[in-house]
């Protein structure tokens, strides 16, 4: 029975292991025809030394950065084809100069090496222009470089780096690609106009795919172990199997379909899928060495219940009185804002009718009603209450009626007049 | 895992969350995990007792700390590789996490506490650390944030695993404040006087904080009776009939900080009324004509200018009876917009009428309005106006009144209602 145990022990690990490792790498490509149209324009640089440029523009989690890798590791592995590979993003590199100088690590420049390049932006920005100028068409390596969150690189000042890269990919010099990866569709605004005439205006939109039957199989892809790897020739071939048939039934029943269904309405994006099957992932342990229907009912348990609700749960009595009272203001004023004054009335006039609220002590009612602030249930209007008492800086409230509702018929313990008050019309 | 259940005791479910997603060995981790939960439900002390307790690698970093990138990459670093390295930029930052990841393949985990104030350095910085593990190109790191915000208030550009901490419930409450029993009573005893305390205090707060201090506060005053043996320690109604005004007493100090002890000092002093009122003591040193100036200031604010006829002249006429239907229409407004403002000369007008002894207009006098202005308890609106400025009130009624009484004058008398 132990020594069974000890199996079942490493099989799961294995297997869980397995799954996690395939679930981080990139998932394959779905979009085809981009694929093919990239391909052939990194292929024209590569190749016969043409130089471009690209925007690849899709929403977030839609396959941008799977189908640049998909795109690159089939780049390098046809043969004769010798890249160099600069790769910027615009939340690491924050300005010009720090780009020039991960260009000039990238590149591995002899001159500098080393882990750190310093000296001043102009110099950097010659070094680099220089060495991209000054070398012929025929024998120099093509670069091919990829700029992700292309949009913050619009931001950099004058947008010189753009202005250069543009400009050196349009002209006869090195040859060498530029794409940039952005979420943007109106990235072409966000371009300068001398940067923009020199941009190739070559556009690839990816749409993200909404489709269940494609998600589903992309699930079956990442949680399915029937293909024999490696990696996994040391776990039993019964455990596999046994695997294999559980999650094959999981997933083709209606009610996980549903919550994927959900998950697909609610967020498309690639991202959140894999937090999802990582999570169900780390549910697998020795005493539930398989996934079970109630795995999945735990992890999407998120989309179903209202995190600002769960917030407002958490509140004491007094504070939920005083959100209640903002969301009678905001009802019969019609969303005008409030101020600490006009809530504490109105707490007040609730209190003075129920004698068994017994905290009406003003300082206590502008602490809760700072802790509310604090939690960031209401907004100041504006920024600037600097000049201004804090019992009139005026908020709105960022919950909505039916937010306030469904917490307070939930809470427990609320005392009843209170739920009473809070549910009954005011109107 | 046993310690660390009851370590925390009522956290088992979320100590298994984060278990399951960092424990094992050798397995990839997830890129962000985002914790979220109201002040004081065990956030940050769960996540390093369990990081300390498996001896993961790990840099706790508190963003209000960090008001510069240096600080908050320099701190991360001396945490996770032990040398005071110089680091200025992110893109640095992931250099040395890169070297760092290299060498040996441990687990290595962020811990960013406080995550609001992260956005504050820098909008993009959120979404720069939940792609670490993209930038660095390894799987064994991990950032995880902590903060008393919801995840949906950050500026998000991918989805997050969320880790939600509850709130503790009353039952929960009671079973953590029993730890805190001293050694020298039964438990019965205890759990009866904790009983009473969380129902009334309950209500007010659900801080697990503030009700440790309300608790171990109002202890000793619940012993009282029972060490003099004036009642018996089962006799539960009497024990809350003592007990009950006390505990009413300490509602109005919640939240503030102040003990007991110092209430009462305060309470028997007959020269303080009002005790949470902060601004009172300061007031009190201004200077003479500094104080006649506060309280025009505050007259001015508060009251319109039509009636100032009336309030301020000797002869006035009669009027008073025809006031009491536009006054609510005037206090909704007050109510809206708080003090009004008011010009430099109603203010020096005001001043004139309530002092009863002529002051000369030098600027000895003017200056002790900038120093009210200095010290916040006026506003000046307008900068750019310098012929006729304009201010406004930004104390309280309780306060000018207190001020008021140390000149031995009554306020009400010039307020209309």
């Amino acid at each position: 029975m132990k020594m069974l145990d000890e199996n079942l022990e490493f099989d799961v690990k294995a297997v869980r292991k397995f799954l996690k490792e395939k679930l981080v790498s990139s998932p394959p490509n779905k979009h085809y025809e981009a694929f093919v149209e990239l391909l052939s324009l990194l292929k024209r640089t590569v190749s016969s030394g043409e130089s471009d440029s690209a925007l690849i523009v899709g929403p977030r989690g839609c396959g941008k950065s799977s189908l640049l890798d998909s795109v690159l590791k089939e780049l390098s592995n046809s043969e004769g084809n010798e890249y160099l590979l600069v790769k910027l993003n615009g939340l690491v590199q924050t300005d010009d100069n720090l780009a020039l100088r991960a260009i000039i690590q990238q590149l591995h420049v002899k001159e500098l090496e080393g882990d750190q390049i310093t000296g001043s932006f102009s110099d950097n920005l010659m070094f680099v222009l220089q060495s991209l100028k000054t070398c012929d068409r025929q024998n120099t390596v093509p670069i091919i470089f990829i700029l992700d969150e292309f949009q913050l690189f619009c931001n950099h000042k004058n947008q010189t780096l753009l202005y250069n890269l543009f400009d050196i990919s349009k002209s006869a010099q090195a040859p060498m690609c530029v794409i940039g990866v952005t979420t943007r569709y109106d990235i072409t605004e966000l371009l300068e106009k001398r940067v923009s005439s020199r941009f190739s205006h070559r556009q690839i939109l990816l749409m993200p795919n909404y489709d269940l039957n494609e998600r589903m199989s992309l699930i079956s892809y990442y949680f399915l172990l029937k293909k024999k790897s490696p990696a996994l020739r040391k776990v039993s071939q019964e455990f596999i199997k046994k695997w294999d048939e559980n999650t094959e039934t999981l997933l083709n029943s209606s009610k996980v379909m549903g919550y994927f269904r959900k998950q697909l309405d609610m967020e498309p994006s690639l991202k959140a899928l894999k937090n999802v099957l990582f999570s169900l992932l780390s549910g697998i342990s020795l005493s539930n060495p398989f996934l079970s229907i109630s795995n999945f009912d735990e992890v999407f348990q998120k989309y179903s219940i209202d995190g600002k609700v769960e917030y407002l749960k958490d509140l004491s009595a007094l504070e939920l009185c005083l959100v209640v009272s903002m969301a009678h203001h905001v009802e019969i004023y019609e969303g005008e804002p409030f101020n600490f004054e006009m809530i504490i009335k109105r707490y007040l006039k609730f209190a003075q009718q129920n004698s068994s609220v017994q905290i009406t002590h003003r300082p206590i009612l502008i602490k809760a009603l700072e802790r509310i602030k604090e939690l960031e249930l209401i907004i100041p209007v504006s920024n600037s209450n600097r000049n201004q008492k804090k019992e009139y800086v005026l908020y709105n409230l960022i919950v909505t009626k039916s937010q306030v509702r469904a917490a307070v018929s939930t809470y427990n313990g609320l005392p009843t007049e209170i739920s009473h008050w809070a549910l009954g019309n005011v109107v | 895992m046993e310690n660390l259940y009851n370590l925390f005791p009522c956290r088992k479910v979320q100590i298994n969350k984060i278990h399951q997603l960092l424990g094992e060995e050798f397995e990839p981790l997830t890129d962000v995990i985002f914790i979220s939960g109201h002040p004081a439900v065990g956030k940050t002390t769960v996540i390093q007792e369990y990081l300390k307790h498996y001896r993961i690698n790990y840099a706790f970093i508190n963003c209000v700390e960090c008001y510069s990138y240096r600080l908050l990459h320099e701190q991360i670093l001396v945490q996770l590789t032990g040398n005071k390295l110089k680091c200025d930029t992110f893109m640095e930052l992931i250099h040395h996490l890169k070297l760092l990841v290299s060498k040996n393949n441990e687990k290595f985990i962020i811990v960013l506490d406080g995550a609001e104030y992260l956005e504050e350095l820098n909008a993009n910085y959120f979404s720069a650390f939940c792609r670490l593990q993209e930038f660095v190109n390894c799987t064994n790191i991990c950032v995880i944030f902590l903060s008393s915000l919801l995840p949906e208030k950050f500026n998000l550009h991918t989805s997050v695993i969320t880790i939600h901490f509850p709130q503790y419930s009353k039952d929960e409450l009671l079973e953590i404040l029993k730890l805190t029993k001293p050694e020298d009573c039964s438990h019965t005893f205890y759990e009866n006087y904790l009983n009473s305390a969380l129902m009334i205090f309950l209500r007010m707060t659900r801080d697990l904080n503030e009700m440790k201090f309300l608790v171990s506060n109002n202890f000793e005053k619940y012993c009282e009776p029972v060490k003099k043996g004036l009642v018996n320690q089962d006799d539960v109604t009497l024990l809350w009939r003592n007990i009950l005004p006390h505990f009413k007493e300490s509602l109005k100090s919640i939240y503030s900080g102040l003990s007991t002890q110092s209430i009462e000092r305060y309470l028997y002093d007959p020269n303080i009324n009002e005790v949470i009122c902060t601004k009172v003591s300061s007031v009190l040193d201004l200077p003479y004509y500094a104080k006649y100036f506060l309280i025009s200031a505050y007259l001015a604010s508060y009251n319109a200018p039509k009636h100032d006829r009336r309030l301020f002249m000797k002869n006035h006429g009669k009027q008073r009876k025809r006031l009491t239907k536009q006054q609510v229409k005037e206090k909704m407004t007050l109510e809206l917009l708080g003090p009004k403002a008011f010009p430099l000369d109603r203010l020096l007008a005001i001043f004139y009428a309530i002092m009863e002894e002529k002051a000369s207009l030098t600027v000895n006098l003017m200056t002790q309005i900038s120093t009210l202005v200095e010290l916040k308890l006026l506003t000046r609106i307008g900068e750019s106006n310098l012929e006729r400025p304009k201010f406004k009130c930004l104390v309280g009624l309780q306060c000018v009144d207190t001020v008021a009484r140390t000149l031995g004058l009554n306020i009400q008398k010039y307020l209309l209602d």
